[in-house]
């Protein structure tokens, strides 16, 4: 046994630091394949925060436009100007308003607006209602008649109901 | 050259002879670990830096822009280009105002228009009217107005309208779409 010992020694001394050579050569193998993992996370998220930037100054840039682009809808929490907005034309066109309904309506492939239905009826002349119904859609803000349905109701009156559709930033 | 050793020693010097050569092989190749190993500390202690660094930059890069998607800029694109849609779609639709405009051109004084339905399609607008013609003739010929307009189509007119001659009263439908 004693001719082997030495044999039996350096086995277990090759085993145990071949094993330590091998775990430090994973180990730096391991370290490599996250430094290239992290610099392909951080190039896409360079790319991305070069889009973001561009989309702020675009943003930026654009401040005013957009403000404007904004008043041709109602905002979120102005309901009641669509009916104001109703009335005030009525009023000009010489024309008797009766809301009877109004709506919101989400969807149509809209994430951040919705539509306000307001279902009224109006009586005057058959000129003044044709004013009315040009006059809601050639108003700044998007709105548009859906449906009218005009009748002669007296010798020189008309009376019409109509769905009239106006856009408004979603709640 | 004679060999005078007994078999038994022949064999127990050829064992320790090979057990030795392979106990200087083991050791050479114990060594060469060992130095190995101790070679691939520095390169173990750099690249591991080096990836703590990475991941750091990485998460503190992920961390600007999560604060910059948070300050709604995506969102805000995202409702810029639905209302521009919106804005577009509106200007290309057809004016109910116009539809009527038109219609009421084509009307001749032999003709009575006291009632109009309008209904907003897909891209126009379904009309449908009703009133009194003078004379059989005098909506024939109205009608016949109304479908050389191209922007009218599928004008239609029940022929048992037709079945009276004077004061004759009428529905017509039709639907408009911008020529």
């Amino acid at each position: 046994m004693k001719p082997f010992l030495p044999l039996i020694a350096t086995s277990i001394a090759v085993l145990l630091l071949g094993g330590g050579y091998f775990f430090m050569l994973t180990q730096v193998d391991a370290s490599v394949l996250r430094i290239e993992s992290a610099i392909a996370s951080a190039e896409a998220l360079t790319k991305k925060d070069v889009g973001l930037q561009t989309t702020e100054v675009f943003l930026k840039e654009t401040t005013e436009l957009r403000e404007t682009l904004a008043t041709t809808v109602i905002g979120k929490d102005d309901v009641v100007e669509i009916i104001q907005l109703l009335e005030t034309v009525a009023r000009d066109t010489n024309t008797d308003l009766s809301i009877s309904d109004v709506v919101l309506e989400s969807g149509g492939g809209w994430q951040s607006h919705e539509r306000a239905i307001v279902v009224f009826s109006l009586e005057g002349s058959f000129g003044a209602l044709v004013e009315f119904m040009g006059t809601i859609e050639s108003l700044p803000v998007v709105a548009r008649v859906e449906n009218s349905n005009l009748e002669k109701s007296g010798a020189r009156t008309w009376f019409g109901t109509f769905t009239v559709t106006v856009v408004k930033e979603k709640l | 050259m004679v060999n005078v050793l007994p078999p038994k020693h022949t064999r127990m010097m050829t064992v320790r002879y090979y057990t030795r050569l392979a106990t200087l092989l083991f050791f050479i190749l114990a060594g060469s670990f060992l130095v190995g190993g101790a070679l691939l500390i520095p390169s173990y202690i750099a690249s591991s830096a080096q990836a703590d660094s990475f991941e750091q930059y990485r998460d503190a890069l992920a961390g600007s822009i999560g604060l910059k998607e948070r300050g709604q800029t995506e969102s805000t694109v995202l409702a810029l280009a639905e209302r521009l849609r919106i804005v577009k779609e509106h200007h290309e639709l057809v004016r109910v105002v116009d539809v009527l405009e038109t219609l009421f051109a084509k009307q001749s004084s032999t003709i009575l228009i006291d009632a109009v339905s309008l209904s907003r399609t897909e891209g126009g607008v379904t009309i449908k009217i009703a009133g009194v013609a003078d004379t059989r003739a005098a909506l024939i010929a109205f009608v016949d107005v109304v479908r050389a307009d191209t922007a009218f189509s599928n004008v239609a007119l029940p022929v048992a309208q037709l079945v009276i001659e004077k004061d004759v009263p009428f529905s017509l439908g039709m639907e408009y779409r911008i020529p």
